[in-house]
């Protein structure tokens, strides 16, 4: 072998070695990413279980009203937005309410899951807005500790036999009237739930006869925007709702999506959650 | 952006980090939603240790979300355990709107632009 070869045999050597190397690495590399992949889909499978809890696609029936929901997830993951409608103590007594809450992963829907799931077990017992936020606001402060993942939310008790309805809201966009647009005042505003030991907070009590209705919904509605432009704003839900005044929710809800996605695209930045309610009759 | 485009496309989003003494100041340039909240946590935690005062401003902010006051609240109680100040420089109405309906304009520390 002359000595040229030999140099050869050794730089040749010297460079599989490398690419050797360079294979462990990545071969280490794309392990790591597998674990990682692993571990994204189990907080997934997690964050997706949450949702059904969180948003269920039925809403039962309630005797004297009708009713309608929408829920439009975040394009790029589990935002943590929430709904229910319950029976409130008595048969006349229907509880709704919409929340969300700051950030997203698995810390944040449990603390959205904690909110719904006491707001669901108390409004069985008490149908009074501002206890029933100070009771779910208390059990997760217990539970889960004050933390800056806050939740907020807005609870509605209507009455259709007395055409009665009373709210309150953590930190949460007020209801809006379905006959007129109107957005509600008149409850005290509280900041949101899980930031501090108590909450001290006044319902506002409307009228609320046969053939109106309000509607519930969370910021990714008033927020939807298309990256640099315009938010969907309060302006365009009043709008909207207006447009089809004296309609059934379903018409309302069906509505504000359209526009939503007129007006932000198809994919949206956060979760959009909306429940409309009805007093039946008139 | 073409109106045929509907995938979500990432708002533009940019983190200024200025240090002058005592003073450390964090400007937000865009729209801070959930996917681009992290780069503001990484801003505030990666802050060198030893300012007095804190400054947050939000006026060149387009939107806010809600993870950002998380944000910002989790810091402001880190200010009152280290002993410094934040200060938030506010946004503009519409974007400044989110701490109206939040009501924590009595828990944060808000300065006009």
């Amino acid at each position: 072998m002359t000595e040229q070869e030999q140099r050869d045999i050794a730089r040749l050597r010297r460079q599989i070695e490398e690419l050797d190397e360079q294979a462990q690495l990545r071969e280490g590399r794309i392990t790591e990413l597998f674990a990682e992949a692993v571990a994204r889909e189990a907080e997934l499978r997690d964050l997706e279980a949450v949702r059904d809890v969180l948003t269920p696609r039925e809403l039962g029936p309630r005797p004297g009203l009708e009713m309608e929901c929408a829920f439009i997830p975040a394009a790029d993951g589990v935002a943590g937005d929430f709904y229910l409608v319950v029976s409130g103590p008595d048969d006349d007594s229907t509880v709704l309410a919409v929340g969300d809450v700051a950030g997203k992963g698995i810390e944040a829907a449990r603390r959205a899951t904690f909110v719904r799931t006491s707001l669901v077990t108390f409004a069985g017992f008490v149908d009074e807005p501002c206890r029933l936020l100070e009771l779910a606001n208390q059990v997760l402060v217990e539970r889960a500790g004050t933390s800056p993942v806050f939740v907020t939310a807005v609870v509605a008790a209507i009455r259709p036999a007395e055409g009665r309805l009373a709210w309150a809201s953590a930190g949460h966009p007020p209801p809006l009237r379905l006959d007129t647009g109107e957005m509600l005042n008149g409850s005290r505003p509280t900041p949101p739930l899980g930031l501090n030991t108590s909450l001290s907070c006044d319902s506002g009590r409307e009228e609320l006869p046969a053939g109106s209705g309000v509607l519930l919904f969370t910021d990714g509605l008033t927020e939807a925007h298309r990256p640099r432009h315009e938010l969907f704003g309060e302006r365009r839900v009043i709008d909207a709702v207006r447009a089809v005044a004296g309609s059934s929710p379903d018409a309302v809800v069906r509505r504000l999506e359209a526009d939503v996605h007129a007006h932000a695209g198809e994919a949206l930045g956060d979760d959009l959650c909306m429940v409309a309610a009805r007093v039946e009759g008139a | 952006m073409s109106e045929a485009y509907e995938a979500y496309e990432a708002p533009p989003f940019a983190v200024d980090v200025r240090r002058e003494g005592g003073v450390a100041a964090v400007s937000l340039v865009g729209e801070l939603d959930m996917a681009t909240a992290p780069e503001l946590e990484e801003a505030l935690t990666g802050l060198e240790a030893g300012y007095e005062r804190l400054v947050v401003d939000l006026s060149r902010c387009s939107f806010f979300a809600s993870s950002g006051i998380s944000i910002l609240l989790e810091h402001n109680a880190r200010a009152a355990r280290d002993g410094f100040e934040l200060v938030i420089v506010k946004a503009p109405p519409i974007v400044q709107r989110i701490f109206d309906l939040t009501h924590l304009d009595g828990v944060l520390t808000f300065r006009d632009a």
